[in-house]
């Protein structure tokens, strides 16, 4: 297998690397979930009646817990196809800190443990992987399956050609019959068994929470509506029902069927899950409809299905950034940032201008409004956080430890120029996967069910592999004293609603939202450059409109005459693939009211922070393999994080 | 084929394996397996139809017909008569898929022996102290801090630090200790916090000063990546091995999994010390030279 995944790495793919996710999510009290009283401050104005019981005081989370909640390990098929060999016990054990060795043999650490995982494998053909690679009786009965395995047998060449076959039949919805893991069968069930039994052995309340999950793999003809579903529930419940595929006639293509699924697994088990989409930007303009999907209009049980089953996005990780898109956002300095537009996953059609619109969260996010005044609920008033959707096992997004897609990408001098997929004249560069991203979640206390209904009120963001800290309030009442207060997150709980949350009815008298938005630093990452406030709104006539705003910014820089802000540098030093926090500032903090504030016009708020330019892996690569990239090749990155919008809705 | 492998299970001299063979022969005997090799008999049940039945119906979301029952059993008796061919004829030997096929069986019989006994309170007291390093719980601490900011206060802000640090070792010193500090996002107060937990928010250098400060005072100023600190450690809890009563389960588990792989590796030893290994002289020859180079 080592030869196969050798020639897996040297070889072009003919195919595209999947990405499919199980998840467990952990978290701990000890590494952040603690609760903050507000019983030792003085805050000035900003606390405005104390209730009677001098022990009744608000508590809230005083840091975020960090997670990824998209990560596929060797029982993902084509995870193992592409040489991954790590299992979920592996994954939970490198997400708590430890060091492991990875498939290609490389020890691996994380800087600093995660708080929670969801191992999402995929669930079309969970476990096949395994069962080709043995030999197992049902797999040679198969003319194709007897085929793949010889090939991976020999290995080399044969090896290679054996993994493009595998994943290339199953995007295009020709995998043998015979050799599908499906539902029901033994196969199926004692790899769910499994999955199950290592969230269970790794969750680890109060320090860790391995959430069980899976990724549900829906690919229209190499258009990509996968959804990670991730569950609330122990393994008394979640071993009720076994996951649901995309593959009929067990399984569906279609959300909505996936919607039924999960409505039945909560019926059953009286239990609890959620699903989250990603790459949108691989679908081809149908991850998010406005009028019809399937064949069918979009009404009103579409929009409120998917409300009540879909609250997070996962808006950025390593196969792009899903943000905004600069064809969308031509005044937005900042959105091209890891923008992948070729095509569908498989690239089996191009891009077209016209499918962007229903592919990115900032349109997304308008589109939703537009439905909300048409059908009475927004289908897309969706959180936002970050994953990997790493197909190694090992959750990596730091840009100086990142062990790529699949495990064909683990550190080797050639990965930045071996496509990470190519089909015909078309590729994936290999430099071009994200080094990205973390889930941050707003959670009292690090157990499943703390962040799981954390992540249901949406109190969450998307960081593309730091860990700075962002805050993000709304209210009616902020005023600038707000942002110089100690501790500005009880005077946000008290005046406003955080991030996820949708505005209060306005008081009378009051004629704008008001913002407090801060952020702290990641304590081993770059400075901060600005913190921005995007506004997406409707007008009357239903014309979609959007506005970037700076509102707090390093440096003591000035505007310029158009409300232009200069750049603010950059130190980074490519050889040596160094930066200085020369430039930049360890903590932002403002209070901003929109100044183009209309009553009558529903609208949506998130606040963008950006950090000083840093060396992206490519740098960390090409010094420590000692290589000289082409000029093509982006060497440096400037990390980000978005937070879940905060909703206007006129009364 | 299991019971191929339970004979030799049962030649085997240890007194346990050959308890364990002769239940698992029993077993299989009353399951029974068709019969192969001593006679000339297939024998098909309903069960192994529905058995097919059911995997057409979950592949296909339609029962089988009539017509493609009798394909399938049609089928099932060539797998059986090919089968049985293919063993007379020795297809079976040096196959690579049928070996490893069946050492994973073998495997599996491994995994399932010794499986039966609890440990006793002496063991598990004996396993761990063998073992305390893995159930230790680490150092942990619990601290309140004030904050000064590099950026507002400048130069004077080590000699701010100091004077505030004075104000505060008074013992009729401050109660409302957070209005001493300038605005951070970071929490005031920590409880029970590891060591690697605190470098992940304040950075390595002040995680390992905090570590070694005493408890109960004021102290400081310390150096963060964010700016200067005074810090009040509330309690340093050292590294500690729980009493078995707290965390039996755990030891008892990882007792029982070690058990299993000793036992399997025994078992295992015991099998190979009735073969002799031959290498041929080119291995010998090559690993000599691998290991001069």
């Amino acid at each position: 297998m080592k030869r196969l995944f050798n020639r897996i790495t040297q070889q072009t793919v003919i195919a595209v690397a999947l990405c499919l996710t199980l998840g467990f999510s952990q978290t701990a009290f000890s590494s952040g979930g603690g609760i903050v009283t507000d019983d030792e401050t003085s805050l000035g104005g900003a606390a405005r009646t104390q209730p009677y019981s001098p022990y009744a005081q608000r508590n809230f989370p005083n840091l975020p817990l960090w997670g990824d909640t998209h990560l596929h390990t060797a029982i993902s098929f084509d995870a193992g196809a592409f040489g991954a060999r790590l299992l979920p016990p592996d994954a939970y054990r490198f997400a708590k800190g430890e060091e492991v060795v990875s498939s290609t043999g490389q020890p691996v650490k994380l800087s600093r443990p995660l708080d929670f995982l969801v191992v999402a494998d995929h669930s079309d053909n969970m476990g096949f992987f395994p069962k080709l690679q043995e030999g197992a009786p049902y797999v040679m009965a198969n003319e194709k399956g007897r085929k793949w395995h010889e090939m991976i047998e020999a290995g080399g060449q044969e090896g290679v050609k054996a993994a493009a076959e595998i994943i290339g039949a199953f995007s295009q919805g020709k995998f043998p019959e015979d050799l599908q893991a499906l539902p029901g069968s033994s196969i199926y069930r004692s790899t769910w068994d499994d999955i199950i039994n290592a969230a269970e052995g790794a969750n680890d309340p109060g320090h860790f929470t391995a959430f069980i999950g899976y990724e549900w793999t829906s690919l229209v003809k190499g258009n990509n509506l996968h959804r990670v579903v991730m569950y609330r529930d122990d393994a008394d419940r979640a071993r009720l029902m076994e996951p649901y595929t995309a593959t009929p006639p067990l399984g569906s293509q279609n959300p909505v069927d996936l919607w039924k699924w999960m409505a039945a697994y909560e019926k059953k088990t009286a239990g609890q899950v959620l699903a989250i989409a990603h790459n949108g930007n691989l679908s081809n303009g149908i991850m998010f409809p406005e009028s019809e999907a399937f064949g069918k209009k979009i009404g009103k049980e579409y929009v409120e299905t998917r409300a009540r089953w879909e609250p997070l996005y996962e808006v950025t990780q390593i196969k792009g950034d899903g943000e905004a898109h600069p064809f969308l956002s031509p005044n937005d300095e900042f959105a091209d940032y890891g923008t992948w537009a070729i095509g569908n996953l498989d690239l089996s059609v191009l891009k077209k201008n016209e499918m962007l619109r229903f592919e990115y969260a900032r349109s997304a996010l308008q589109t939703g409004l537009r439905l909300e005044d048409k059908l009475g609920t927004n289908p897309y008033q969706f959180g936002m956080i970050g994953s990997t959707d790493s197909h190694t096992a090992l959750a990596t997004a730091e840009e100086d430890n990142f062990f790529g897609k699949h495990s064909g990408g683990e550190p080797n001098k050639d990965r930045y120029k071996h496509p990470m997929a190519k089909i015909g004249d078309l590729e994936y560069k290999g430099y071009s996967p994200l080094a990205s991203g973390w889930a941050a979640v707003w959670a009292e206390e690090n157990t499943r069910a703390s962040i799981f209904d954390a992540m249901q009120r949406k109190e969450t963001y998307a960081t593309t592999g730091s860990r700075m800290i962002v805050r993000f309030f709304g209210g009616w009442e902020f005023d600038s004293k707000d942002a110089n207060t100690r501790l500005p997150a009880k005077v946000g709980y008290a005046k406003g609603v955080p991030m996820g949350g949708n505005l209060s009815v306005a008081p009378k008298g009051a004629v704008a939202p008001t913002f407090l938005v801060a952020a702290l630093k990641d304590s081993i990452g770059g400075n901060l450059d600005r913190i921005q406030i995007i506004k997406g709104w409707v007008d009357a006539q239903g014309k979609m409109h959007e506005k970037v705003y700076d509102v707090a910014w390093s440096d003591n820089r000035k505007q310029n005459a158009n409300g232009k802000l200069p750049s603010v540098g950059n130190t980074v030093d490519v050889a040596s693939a160094t930066w200085t926090n020369t430039i930049g500032a360890t903590e932002l903090i403002t209070v901003w009211k929109d100044p183009d504030f209309d009553m009558k016009e529903n609208a949506f708020y998130y606040a963008r922070v950006i950090e000083i330019p840093t060396p992206r892996w490519t740098a960390y690569d090409a010094k420590y393999f000692e290589v000289n990239m082409p000029e093509e090749v982006p060497m440096t990155t400037t990390e980000r994080a978005y937070t879940s919008p905060i909703w206007y809705k006129p009364t | 084929m299991i019971k191929i492998n339970v004979y030799k299970l049962i030649r085997e001299p240890l007194l346990h394996f050959l308890v364990i063979g002769a239940a698992l022969f029993f077993l299989f005997s009353q399951v029974g397996g068709p019969e192969i090799e001593t006679d000339n008999r297939i024998v098909i049940t309903q069960a192994d139809l529905d058995r097919l039945a059911d995997v057409w119906l979950r592949r296909t979301g339609r029962p089988p017909s009539s017509q493609d029952r009798e394909r399938q059993l049609d089928q099932l008796i060539r797998d059986q008569v090919l089968y049985r061919e293919a063993l007379v004829m020795g297809l079976d030997k040096d196959d690579v898929i049928v070996r490893r096929r069946l050492s994973q069986k073998m495997e599996y019989l491994f995994k399932n022996l010794g499986s039966v006994t609890e440990p006793t309170e002496t063991e598990l007291n004996a396993f761990l102290a063998e073992n305390a390093s893995k159930f230790t719980i680490p150092a942990k601490i619990s601290f309140r801090h004030i904050y000064l900011n590099p950026d507002s206060r400048g130069q004077g802000i080590y000699v701010s630090a100091r004077k505030l640090l004075t104000q505060l070792q008074d013992p009729a010193g401050v109660t409302d200790v957070v209005s001493k500090s300038d605005r951070t996002l970071l929490a005031y107060d920590y409880s029970e916090k590891k060591e690697n937990e605190i470098a992940s928010l304040f950075g390595d250098a002040f995680s390992k000063q905090i570590f070694s400060l005493p408890v109960g005072s004021w102290q400081g100023p310390i150096d963060s990546v964010y700016g200067v600190h005074l810090v009040y450690i509330k309690s340093h809890n050292m590294p500690r091995l729980p009493q078995l009563s707290l965390i039996r389960e755990r030891v008892s588990s990882k007792w029982k999994a070690e058990k299993h792989r000793k036992t399997g590796d025994v078992f295992y030893q015991s099998l190979l010390q009735r073969y002799e290994i031959v290498l041929d002289d080119n291995i010998i020859n090559n690993a000599m030279v691998g290991a001069e180079q």
